[in-house]
């Protein structure tokens, strides 16, 4: 998982401005054991923001480096951490140097963007993250960013709402206490607020980092709970293209009762991408089409998805980034079921329904550094949301148009200090037949220092001053600050402790929201007042062995005004600030490899007692136990993989709701496990692999959310081909 | 820490997932297809339900089951009717225990919701239709095969005054 040279851009670009007095250095990186070259070797002259990523052959070559005496700090994905003293720089002199790295416990040194919003190991993080890359979602066919979330230790998904270690329940695709970042920029819909991961072609994702715990001293609104940066593929220097062909079909459900005669229901994907360099000029460009017909009737969707990515070297320094992703998706709306005898059937008054759906984005980032102390980093994201619905009495419609604009620096004032600082804007645009005309804008400044006390302590301490001002709603300012602390005692041992607020401002879905859903009168709340969130964390990594990793993590939140949707005194129903909460819990992890790293093992598993304080009860939609296995195994062109999760029976549901609905409170624990077979045929000379997936193997029935049957059995095919 | 423990242990979790999980609670009622033909205009066709009568031949849907002595899907209550212009449709319908003499589909065709319902098909065995094929609902058992074939242009007998 040598990911670490698609993220380096940042730190080899530097300003067109000359630089006094620079020198060059070259040099190659192996393998101690082998002294083979290692691509992507992430190194960095230590105390600035100059480094590079080696190539094919090993070779790197940092340029313009400060005159002078320099650390050299060697990192790469599966092998320690080296640095070397005292390389010299001289003016208009290329210092060469050849360094050979050891293989290190696994994933010791992967590289992390999100915690800090700049690059850093994974080991320098106060705070817990999980990581999830291409390669993770390929091999599961995961079709959206969601599906490979349930992948994640300490993520739990309902449905599409996302619940970091207890912070969210069900929101009914309302508000979200997760913010979603591609490449760092907020993606939330203008309209409800929510997480839409169809939107993000998962061809083009590199990989998937999820912060736990409430990251509002860098992000601001919605990081309450956590925070998911889905970060894209970078353009190859070489020319590549990628064709993705995939087909399934549902297995028959387990009782004749649930076999509602729809036939085989299939499934098909296909996508071709291709990413090339012309000189300055670099190009992604990816086309998707997804087909399925769903096990359940009424559930079938549509989906095509266009991306391009251009990247434009403007000197050897500096670089402009835009990116386009155009969806457009037909679906149909299966609510819940009609009842428990027929789980796979909507009720007779929902056929036919449905949504139509087209969202657009264009993105764009600027990278300067402005000298070996200071880069500058200025982005920013045009999110277009249009969607119309056939649900109920008669269509809902609505369109919404946010964008966010943000200016970041990164200043290195000495070896000792790093601080990250910038402002960010947004404005927020919606015409909708059930949210109104609505108009919203948000500023913010924030500041981190990181601070290097000694070579076993760092600290990282910063703030955040946020302002929205919603509409009707009355504006709110918030400042939200954070602390963190790394200790390394010894090599391969990592204790980290934190300390953060976050708050959610309303989306305007709860705050406006005019319809009426079979029957049931939703108004707006004009009074709705932010959520807000304190969360700790401590934890260790430790390497057990060069082989075997454990992680562990005990957290504890307190969140005020949680915002629920419910009934008040006249029957009508409306979202209201009513909850105070806390949630405490545990978390723990192991990788391990055996039979020299052939078979891999990652078990998770995460504990969580979210207390409602308010009605003295539990949270509703969140599972106390969640843990995962999974198990890979190479040999030769073969490889075969076990995934397990387990997700126990949720404590409470909305209950009133389960009420309206037949079989409406049953439930139960999870027991999933998919099975992977894969072939790689470029030991032959082939540049195609093939995958058997066989999900749910074992054809567990569960629900995650109220009438919602999840997926029988299903086989899946996938064919990849690289050219 | 060997690898067979690992796989060992892996075994264990596997097995969790045998049990089934959820399943379909029992069921007291009775199931079938409705095959339909000939279709007429909407505006002669404003409403289309199941009704299983304890009697044959019954005074008025309404009131048999106002008085219990029937049971109607959807329900009275529901503002659903059954889906319109299809083929066919499978349906299910819990009902209480014993003899009901006569399952019908009926047709609202006109605006008073009491007087304006006729037969449009019924569940009969054989090709006297104007003794329409009896069924028994016993405890936890779900009668099956109770199909029904509607031909809108050639209904059975109408057996209730109103």
């Amino acid at each position: 998982m040598k990911t670490i040279s698609s993220i380096i851009i940042v730190l080899t670009l530097s300003s067109v401005c000359a630089f006094s007095q620079t020198g060059s250095i070259k040099g190659k990186v192996v393998g101690k054991a082998d002294a083979e070259p290692l691509v992507g070797v992430n190194v960095i002259v230590q105390g600035t923001l100059r480094g590079a990523s080696s190539d094919i052959n090993g070779e790197f070559t940092i340029q313009r480096a400060p005159v002078g005496r320099h650390t050299l700090v060697f990192s790469l994905v599966g092998y320690n951490r080296e640095t070397l003293p005292n390389v010299v720089v001289a003016e208009g002199v290329i210092a060469e140097v050849h360094v050979a790295l050891t293989s290190a416990p696994l994933q010791t040194e992967q590289v992390v963007v999100t915690a800090s919003k700049r690059e850093q190991s994974l080991q320098e993080v106060p705070v817990s993250i999980s990581i999830m890359d291409a390669k993770d979602i390929s091999y599961r066919n995961s079709t959206t960013v969601d599906d490979a979330l349930r992948y994640v230790p300490g993520v739990n998904m309902t449905e599409y709402s996302v619940n970091i270690r207890g912070s969210s329940g069900y929101s009914r695709g309302v508000g979200s206490r997760v913010l979603m970042l591609v490449d760092g920029i907020p993606f939330l819909t203008g309209d409800t607020g929510e997480l839409n991961f169809e939107t993000i072609p998962v061809g083009q994702v590199e990989r998937i980092e999820v912060v736990k715990g409430a990251s509002s001293a860098l992000y601001g609104s919605s990081a309450l709970g956590g925070v998911i940066n889905v970060i894209t593929k970078s353009i190859a220097d070489e020319p590549q293209t990628r064709i993705r062909l995939y087909g399934g079909i549902y297995g028959r459900p387990s009782f004749e009762e649930w076999d509602w005669g729809g036939g085989d229901r299939l499934n098909d994907g296909q996508s071709i991408s291709h990413s090339r360099r012309f000189d300055k000029l670099g190009m992604s460009v990816l086309l998707s089409r997804l087909a399925d017909d769903g096990y359940r009737q009424n559930d079938f969707r549509r989906r095509y998805n266009g991306f391009l990515k251009l990247r434009y070297d403007l000197s050897s320094e500096e670089a402009l980034t835009t990116t386009f992703n155009y969806m457009h998706q037909r679906r149909a709306s299966f609510l819940y079921w009609k009842n428990l005898r027929e789980a796979l059937v909507p009720p007779d008054g929902q056929q036919g329904d449905g949504v139509k759906s087209t969202r657009f984005f264009a993105s764009s980032q600027y990278t300067n550094i402005m000298s070996d102390e200071l880069s500058f980093n200025v982005k920013g994201l045009w999110f277009r949301n249009d969607w119309e619905d056939t649900i109920d009495e008669g269509a809902n419609q609505s369109k919404s148009d946010v964008l966010n604009a943000e200016v970041q620096g990164i200043w290195t004032p000495d070896k000792l200090n790093i601080v990250t600082f910038g402002i960010e804007g947004s404005y927020d645009n919606v015409r909708s037949s059930i949210f109104g005309k609505r108009s919203g804008a948000g500023f913010a400044a924030y500041a981190q220092d990181e601070l290097q006390l000694s070579d076993a302590v760092k600290l990282t301490g910063g703030a955040r001053f946020d302002f929205h001002d919603l509409d009707s709603l009355a504006p709110v300012s918030q400042v939200n600050p954070k602390l963190g602390i790394v200790v390394t005692p010894t090599l391969g041992t990592t204790l980290r402790g934190s300390i953060g607020f976050g708050f959610r401002a309303p989306a305007v879905a709860e705050a406006f929201t005019s319809t009426r859903i079979s029957g049931l009168v939703i108004i707006p709340n004009p009074a709705l007042k932010p959520e807000k969130s304190f969360s700790a964390e401590i934890g260790a990594s430790h390497a057990i062995s060069d082989d075997a990793l454990l992680d562990v993590a005990l957290f504890h939140s307190e969140f005020r005004d949680l915002i629920e949707s419910g009934f008040i005194a006249s029957g009508q129903g409306q979202f209201k600030n009513v909850t105070k909460a806390r949630v405490q819990g545990a978390e723990a992890s192991v990788k391990a490899g055996f039979f020299n790293r052939n078979l891999l093992l990652d078990l998770g598993y995460t504990y969580v007692y979210p207390k409602d304080l308010t009605k003295n009860d539990l949270l509703k939609y969140r599972p106390r136990h969640v843990a995962h296995a999974s198990l890979f195994s190479r040999l030769g062109f073969l490889s075969a993989g076990i995934d397990y999760r387990f997700v126990s029976r949720l404590d409470r549901i909305d209950e009133e709701f389960a009420q309206i609905i037949a079989n409406g409170a049953e439930r139960g624990s999870a027991f999933v496990t998919d099975f992977r077979l894969s072939a790689d045929f470029s030991h032959f000379g082939y540049p195609i692999t093939t995958t058997l997936n066989i999900n749910n193997a074992f054809q567990y029935n569960y629900v995650e959310l109220i009438g919602n049957m999840m997926p029988p059995r299903s086989f899946v095919l996938v064919i990849e081909a690289k050219l | 820490m060997s690898g067979k423990y690992v796989l060992a242990f892996l075994l264990v979790l596997t097995v969790s997932s045998c049990d089934e999980g959820i399943k379909p609670p029992p069921f007291t009622g009775f199931s079938g297809v409705i095959r339909y033909r000939n279709w007429p205009p909407a505006d002669s066709l404003r409403d289309l339900r199941i009704v299983a009568f304890r009697n044959f031949p019954p005074r008025s849907i309404f009131e048999e089951v106002l008085n219990g002595r029937a049971v109607v899907y959807p329900g009275l209550l529901d503002t659903f009717a059954l889906p319109l212009y299809v083929d066919s449709m499978k349906y299910h319908i819990e009902a209480p225990l014993g003899r009901f003499e006569y399952i019908a589909v009926a047709q609202q065709y006109g605006p008073n919701i009491f007087t304006d319902w006729r037969p449009v098909g019924q569940y009969d065995l054989d090709t006297n239709l104007a003794v329409p094929s009896p069924i028994e609902i016993k405890q936890d058992v779900e009668t099956q095969d109770i199909d029904i074939n509607v031909d809108f242009q050639n209904p059975p007998p109408r057996p209730f005054a109103e």
